[in-house]
């Protein structure tokens, strides 16, 4: 009983205020720049953006990926604080994109970092990235101190 | 200082010190990477490291047919795909000596200056953002979604249209397309009045730009600058004039330069640009002629053996396209020529001697987007 | 301007047209600093590209140089076999040459004599090979 509120109360805390760094790459960073600005306003939901990676629990990998930038990417995601949490936004984050066959592309984030969500799109609505930070909300309060995550 | 400078200096041997404005940085506009190499808080030099967006696009086009690598154009200068799309068809269609039909013509004008209208006013927002006016970034966001709904509306998607095609566009303007468009036309210029009054007159953004990263004409145009960063500098050159496509040598408008080769300059071009980009809107909707907006095009595009260059002034300079074709259908060279990469050339000799705080001012005001410059 | 060119520079051209606003030239790399220079000196002060095509058989780097009053273009082209091409640097010439010679070596492999900062700008330090050539 007390742990499931202790569960709530934490999970509350880390979803309701994810800042986030914004690790825009490409054109999908400026959907994510509409997002967070007037008329979508990422802000009422708590999400502020944050530059460095020390002050961030989220990263929104907004764009492709290429081989020169990886290894910056894993550093900044090492840098970040635990509990972090990434959304790979855009087709090029997710799997390539329409880069598939390139030389220089990182067929996905996921490949270099561990991923949460993710938003589908070239690029997606600043309303999908919405939804997409709903669903990890709810990721997010569906995970428990006890460590058995159900997600 | 108590200590003389001559005597501090000698007493405390200093070094040049290398700081890193690494890849991810609210301020690079993208994936940069500026070393720089300081003496104290003055930059003695500069490296700028890019590649960290390089998708392999020039590659992706050996092996794409024309019309399908059409749509990875618009991801080069992302705030404004029009001009990439239209820079690319412009040199398959002089190969394939295409005409295109004349209400096409005009349809593209309008997305290009809807397009010049939206990227300079990320060019507002982000340069206030740097400069710590968030407000304004605010107020420009707010206005670029008023156009983000008309190309919603027109094309289906808000930043990469790929509306247009080998031979025109794909489709005609929708119905009660050119009224919000005049309405929007009728609201922005009393939007930038705000601007002017928020920022142009302010005296702290004047004394971050007046005076500050000159860029002196000869060695703008010896780097090959262009845009609003050469025409802040005084040179009159702008491709809609000096080159004209599409319907512009029909149409009056202004080429805006300033003389004072400073952050401030680039600004004020940019911002009466959007103004003339207004006044180019409403002509085009009012002169719209009737016709069919896609010449025909066959299945399989095959241009004729040739190479041919397709020149646009995007927001940011000379987009230009080199396409070399083999008879076949795929081109067997797509050279995609970019002005922030010339821009970035130049900004080691315009840093030189600024501090630090003025790296960001004067990154800001060439208004580079990385999706071209690494391509 | 053609006739110019051809009075000043004759066998050094191995081909010289015109077509449209483009002046077509193909040199050897060793008269290509003396014809840039000459070209700049008639007011062709504008570096606009300089880039590279592999057709195959060959490579050819372009020069494309736009003189902002007349707006007339001269594109120069130089054949290099594709593989170990060498040519002078322009940077002499137009400082805005630097920057897309690097990406020509980057991408194509072909070393320019005499640049200040020859090495890789798109790509890893550590990258094997050049990917545009076929």
């Amino acid at each position: 009983m007390l742990l499931t509120t202790v569960d709530y109360v934490l999970n509350w805390g880390r979803a309701s205020s994810l800042w986030y760094l914004t690790y825009g790459l490409a054109c999908c960073a400026i959907e994510m720049m509409c997002a967070a600005a007037s008329h979508y306003d990422l802000d009422r939901f708590g999400l502020i953006f944050r530059g460095t990676p020390r002050q961030s629990d989220l990263m929104i990998v907004s764009g492709t990926v290429t081989k020169k930038m990886a290894p910056v990417l894993r550093q900044l995601y090492d840098q970040m604080p635990e509990p972090k949490y990434v959304i790979a936004l855009g087709g090029c984050a997710c799997a390539g994109g329409p880069f598939h066959d390139s030389y220089f592309v990182v067929q996905g984030v996921d490949e270099i970092v561990p991923v949460d969500v993710y938003v589908a799109g070239c690029p997606p609505r600043p309303e999908a990235l919405i939804d997409g930070i709903f669903r990890l909300q709810q990721k997010i309060h569906r995970a428990s101190i006890r460590g058995d995550k159900s997600c | 200082m108590p200590l003389g400078n001559e005597m501090a200096r000698s007493l405390t041997p200093t070094e040049h010190v290398t700081l890193n404005m690494g890849p991810q940085h609210p301020s690079t506009h993208g994936v940069l990477r500026l070393k720089l190499e300081m003496e104290g808080e003055v930059i003695v030099g500069c490296e700028p490291v890019i590649g960290y967006l390089h998708r392999g696009m020039e590659k992706i086009g050996e092996s794409r047919t024309y019309p399908q690598f059409l749509p990875y154009t618009d991801r080069l200068d992302y705030l404004s795909s029009a001009s990439n799309n239209v820079a690319y068809v412009q040199a398959v269609e002089k190969l394939l000596g295409l005409e295109v039909p004349d209400r096409a013509k005009y349809l593209r004008v309008v997305l290009l200056e809807l397009n010049r209208i939206a990227s300079h006013l990320v060019f507002v927002a982000t340069f206030a953002n740097d400069l710590a006016a968030t407000t304004v970034f605010l107020y420009a966001i707010r206005e670029r979604e008023m156009i983000m709904d008309l190309f919603e509306m027109w094309a289906g998607a808000r930043l990469t249209q790929s509306w247009v095609r080998i031979g025109g566009v794909a489709k005609d303007l929708p119905g009660g397309f050119a009224e919000r468009a005049r309405e929007f036309c009728r609201l922005l210029p009393k939007r930038l009045d705000e601007y002017d009054r928020l920022l142009t007159g302010n005296r702290i953004f004047r004394v971050r730009t007046e005076g500050v990263g000159i860029l002196a004409p000869e060695m703008g145009v010896d780097y090959g600058c262009s845009g609003p960063t050469l025409r802040g500098s005084g040179v009159a050159f702008d491709v809609r004039r000096a080159e004209p496509y599409e319907v512009y040598e029909r149409l009056d408008f202004e080429m805006v330069t300033h003389p004072t080769c400073d952050c401030m300059g680039r600004y004020r071009v940019r911002m009466e640009e959007m103004r003339q980009s207004v006044r180019i809107i409403e002509q085009c909707l009012a002169e719209l002629p009737k016709g069919e907006v896609l010449a025909k095009v066959g299945r399989t595009v095959r241009p004729p053996a040739g190479e041919a260059y397709g020149r646009v002034e995007s927001p940011r300079g000379e987009f230009g396209c080199f396409v070399v074709s083999d008879g076949g259908p795929q081109p067997i060279r797509v050279r995609l020529r970019a002005p922030s990469f010339f821009h970035l050339g130049v900004l080691p000799q315009m840093l030189q001697g600024w501090k630090i705080g003025d790296v960001v001012a004067i990154l800001g005001s060439i208004d580079i987007v990385l999706g071209e410059v690494d391509r | 301007m053609l006739e110019t060119l051809q009075r000043e520079f004759g066998d050094a051209l191995q081909a010289a047209e015109e077509v449209g606003r483009e002046l077509r030239l193909e040199t050897a790399a060793s008269r290509l600093v003396e014809l840039a220079r000459f070209c700049k000196d008639k007011r062709f002060n504008y570096p606009a590209d300089v880039t590279a095509v592999d057709t195959g058989t060959e490579l050819r780097v372009v020069y494309r140089l736009i003189s902002l009053e007349t707006g007339q273009h001269i594109v120069i082209s130089v054949s290099l076999p594709r593989s170990g091409g060498r040519l002078p640097t322009l940077c002499g010439v137009y400082r805005g040459a630097e920057w897309p010679e690097r990406e020509v070596y980057d991408l194509f492999g072909v070393r320019f004599d005499g640049h200040p900062d020859l090495r890789r700008i798109l790509l890893t330090d550590d990258w094997q090979g050049h990917p545009l050539l076929k």
